[in-house]
């Protein structure tokens, strides 16, 4: 029981890292149609330079410790927006109506020149990242009814779920309240519709990839403690946003938050299993094959619906 | 067959150069490593390129190739069949995972394809990481493992790869142009269109995936021969990238593709990249690299070298061609016609002289086994601006051309003579018996251009550059015109060359030549005895043609079955019985 618990109170923060990897990866999907597979590449560049700004800091002793952190973040997340425009501006706008495939490939070009360029400019080396929160965890011992549970709380991840849950609800309050949110919509839904209301399709596409790759940069400075920094820090974290959008169903796309939960509780409840040890990847990715072929719409397509 | 020749000397060569050029066989093992990714490269040129199922997975297969080849090998040590056996276990087995994945993901579409065919690689890449084995980082021994590491067994890799590859290539290339290829481009074209011509889909994709699939397998296999140590890492999505580059920078359309891509993401950075480049910066290169391919060369070097070949080389080439093939020493002898002109021309035989004139884009050797006719001395000639005769300015009329046979009549010392005359020689002849009555004593004309011209198609001038700027071209409309002869390789090839003489200002200017002649008002006065034959299956001069240029010449018209425009190398033997018995024929009548 105990861990059982455990593994769903690990695997949803790192289920909702996940889910904000999946929901960039979906909103580039429904707006400006393709796939991105730089997506966590171009993160982890980001990081990279969010750690260096940080160090510098340190080192021109202007700010010290934490501050020097929380210094370094809002450069990562600009850093992260300049590359998603400049992906737009420069690469996709040119081959946008040539052919989706080519789009596609385009990204894997990316994902080697931020990976090339991440071993070149800095190294192929791991880095620790420091903790949002660092600290002792909470551990929640069981009495009465509970008697022998014992949980874990990592402080990290409460930092974690908190900052995906203000995110995820202001991402939902940007999509339904505002101009932008709605452009973007009506973007993915019509593109031909959107421009003949006067939506600058253009503009969309360049905030959309400038938003989601910001929001990549999020996941990654929040996961960067766990899995260091190196160049391919966020190459499974990507993959399993891709997966988390395909259980969403790419159109919707709060479905690739809950989708991201769902991975995040299943790695963990795999792990539970020893002969499962080590597979949990592997099943993940098998089960994706068949939710494709079964539900190629996503888990909530009925439910959920058209929500975004 | 040329081609498989063509590339296994090429890379053979490639080899050797590599060879000599470093002085020892460690660069054969990197050349047999880009031949591994070629191979595999192939796979990807047919499910990709050709079947347009953008699958990312298919260095999965690899890893099921190379993992089975290394546990079957472990598993009997020390004997050979021990790595057979696990080759042919691992294509098994990747035939049987490509029919599990792509049963149903080939239902998808682009990007769910794509989405569904990494998940598959990476996830097949994290099993085997978590798999039993002892460790997952195999080492297993050489495959020639009966001579020590060294030159020997470099070479030995080599040229088995340099097999292998050929072989695999060979397959393909059959795959590719059988129907299943072409329902594979079918689909990739437009599923919708496919289908509608009956084409199976689901079938025909899977055919694809799994040919593809097994071109990886034993990729993947050959890779753990060559390189005795493989990892879970080596097949993972760095491959699966890799893979993609190779056919998107080498040509995913021709099988080609898959090694000019592999040279270059594979041989170039063992060859020479990685001492000219700072560490790590390789992946950086090829990002930018596919990158700028997608957006300016979106077709590969492959396609754009066959579409250069095809549209710029080609002139060169025929150029060069020409000019080797005039190397070749002749036989014939000159003569003067008109304004100090040369002549060609070869005889054979004692006799009364028979005059053979040949067609457009002919020359003598079209009568070269017509020359043994019994009872004649047979003389060929090249009309000006054909063959090895000298090039006149005057090329868009047929009475200058016959002028000049008529002042080579003369030269040779000639009251009269034999004229046969061959299509566009026909006309010649005509021209020549109608305008000098008394040089011409009988006249034969095979598949002659019809009496009053042949007209010009609509299309014909597009049609005709065509054959003045495209070996391939000019040597297919060659063999049209030999009928079934056109098997005959060599002669094709012959003829092909003979044409390539021809001048090349006069290809157009010889079909308004014969656009533009009528002999019908000169052949109302015309009594020299004639016989006009055609071919059956002829595709230019037709039924009705003959008829009338028979009619206006008052000449006897003798059709051959099975025969197409060229009765004189179609079937020699029965000219020469024409030949024979015309004369008779005539003489007896006159």
């Amino acid at each position: 029981m105990s861990e059982l618990l455990q593994a769903i109170t690990i695997g949803i923060p790192q289920g909702a890292l996940y889910g904000l990897m999946g929901f960039g990866i979906a909103m580039i999907f429904r707006s400006a149609g393709t796939l991105n597979f730089s997506h966590g590449y171009s993160a982890m560049v980001s990081v990279l330079i969010t750690l260096s700004a940080m160090q510098t800091f340190i080192g021109l002793n202007i700010l010290e410790g934490r501050l020097a952190l929380f210094a370094a973040i809002p450069v990562g997340l600009i850093a992260g927006a300049v590359f998603g425009v400049l992906i737009d501006l420069l690469l996709m706008r040119r081959v946008k109506h040539v052919s989706p495939a080519s789009m596609l490939m385009i990204t894997l070009g990316l994902l080697l020149v931020f990976e090339g360029a991440a071993n070149l400019i800095w190294s192929p080396d791991y880095e620790s990242f420091p903790r949002l929160l660092p600290g002792p965890p909470f551990i929640f011992e069981g009495a009465g009814l509970f008697e022998g549970i014992r949980v874990v709380f990592r402080r990290n991840d409460i930092a974690v779920m908190l900052i995906a849950l203000v995110i995820s609800v202001s991402m939902a309050a940007l999509m339904k309240y505002t101009k932008i949110g709605l452009a973007i919509r009506a973007r993915g839904q019509d593109p031909v519709g959107a421009q003949s209301v006067g939506i600058n399709t253009n503009r969309v596409d360049s905030i959309v990839w400038g938003l989601s790759i910001t929001l990549a940069v999020v996941v990654g400075i929040l996961i960067a403690p766990i899995t260091r920094v190196h160049p391919t820090m966020l190459m499974n974290t990507q993959l399993l946003g891709i997966t988390a959008a395909v259980l969403g169903g790419f159109s919707s796309l709060f479905g690739a938050i809950w989708g991201g939960l769902m991975i995040g509780v299943l790695e963990r409840l795999i792990d539970i299993v020893p002969a499962l040890d080590g597979y949990e990847t592997a099943i993940i990715f098998f089960l994706i094959i068949l939710i494709l072929v079964f539900k190629p719409m996503g888990l909530f397509a009925g439910k959920v619906g058209r929500k975004a | 067959m040329k081609r498989i020749f063509l590339l296994g000397s090429g890379i053979l060569a490639a080899g050797l150069i590599a060879f000599l050029l470093t002085g020892g066989t460690y660069t054969l093992g990197n050349l047999s490593l880009v031949l591994v990714w070629a191979i595999a490269g192939m796979g990807m040129v047919i499910i990709i390129g050709n079947t347009g199922q953008l699958s990312l997975g298919h260095a999965a297969f690899m890893a099921i190739g190379a993992y089975s080849t290394a546990i079957f090998t472990e598993l009997l040590p020390g004997i050979y069949g021990g790595m057979l056996l696990g080759t042919l276990i691992g294509l098994f087995i990747a035939t049987v995972f490509a029919l599990l994945i792509g049963l149903p993901a080939l239902r998808l579409r682009g990007y769910y394809l794509a989405i569904a065919t990494i998940a598959f690689g990476v996830g097949m890449e994290q099993a085997i990481r978590a798999m039993p084995f002892p460790n997952p980082v195999y080492n297993i021994p050489h495959i020639l493992s009966f001579t020590r590491p060294g030159p020997i067994r470099d070479i030995a890799t080599y040229v088995l790869m340099t097999a292998l590859f050929l072989l695999f290539y060979a397959i393909g290339l059959v795959i590719l142009k059988s129907p299943f290829g072409v329902k594979f481009r079918m689909i990739r074209d437009s599923q919708v269109a496919a289908r509608s011509y009956g084409t199976n889909l689901a079938a025909n994709k899977l055919q694809a995936f799994i040919v593809s699939a097994v071109f990886c397998a034993l990729a993947g296999s050959m890779y753990a021969v060559t390189q005795g140590v493989i990892q879970p890492v080596t097949f993972g999505l760095m491959a699966a990238i890799d893979l993609l580059l190779i056919i998107i920078i080498g040509g995913a359309i021709l099988l080609e593709g898959g090694l000019i891509g592999s040279f270059i993401i594979v041989g170039l950075p063992a060859l020479v990249l990685e001492e000219l480049v700072p560490p790590g910066s390789l992946t950086l290169i090829y990002g930018i690299l596919l990158i700028i391919f997608v957006i300016a060369l979106p077709s590969g070097i492959a396609t754009e070298l066959y579409i250069m070949w095809n549209r710029k080389m080609q002139v060169p080439y025929m150029a060069v061609l020409r000019f080797l093939y005039r190397l070749k020493p002749v036989k014939g002898s000159f003569v003067e016609t008109i304004e100090g002109k040369q002549m060609y021309y070869v005889a054979q035989g004692e006799g009364p002289i028979l005059l053979y004139i040949h067609g457009n884009t002919g020359s003598h050797q079209w009568f070269r086994e017509v020359m043994d006719v019994p009872g004649y001395r047979t003389v060929a000639i090249d009309l000006m601006n054909f063959g090895r005769s000298d090039r006149i300015e005057t090329t868009d009329d047929i009475d200058t051309y016959a002028d000049h046979v008529a002042a080579f009549i003369d030269q040779l010392g000639l009251e009269t003579c034999y004229v046969a005359g061959h299509s566009f020689g026909g006309a010649v002849a005509m021209s020549l018996a109608i305008r000098y009555p008394n040089k011409v004593r009988r006249m034969l004309l095979i598949d002659s251009a019809p009496i009053d011209g042949l007209p010009l198609g609509d299309d014909s001038e597009a049609r005709i550059e065509a054959l003045r700027r495209h070996y391939g071209v000019l040597k297919s409309a060659i063999g049209k015109v030999m009928g079934s002869r056109s098997k005959d390789r060599h002669l094709h090839s012959l003829l092909t060359k003979e044409a390539l003489l021809m001048n090349r200002e006069a290809y157009f200017n010889h079909a308004l030549a014969l656009d533009d002649f009528d002999y019908s008002e000169g052949a109302a006065s015309f009594n020299t005895p004639a016989l006009v034959i055609r071919g059956v299956l002829d595709p230019l001069i037709s039924d009705e043609d003959a008829r009338r240029t028979a009619e206006a010449l008052k000449a006897e018209l003798q059709v051959f079955d099975n025969i197409g425009h060229a009765l004189i190398i179609e079937d020699p033997e029965a000219f020469k019985k024409v030949a024979v018995t015309f004369d008779k024929d005539s003489t007896e009548s006159v």
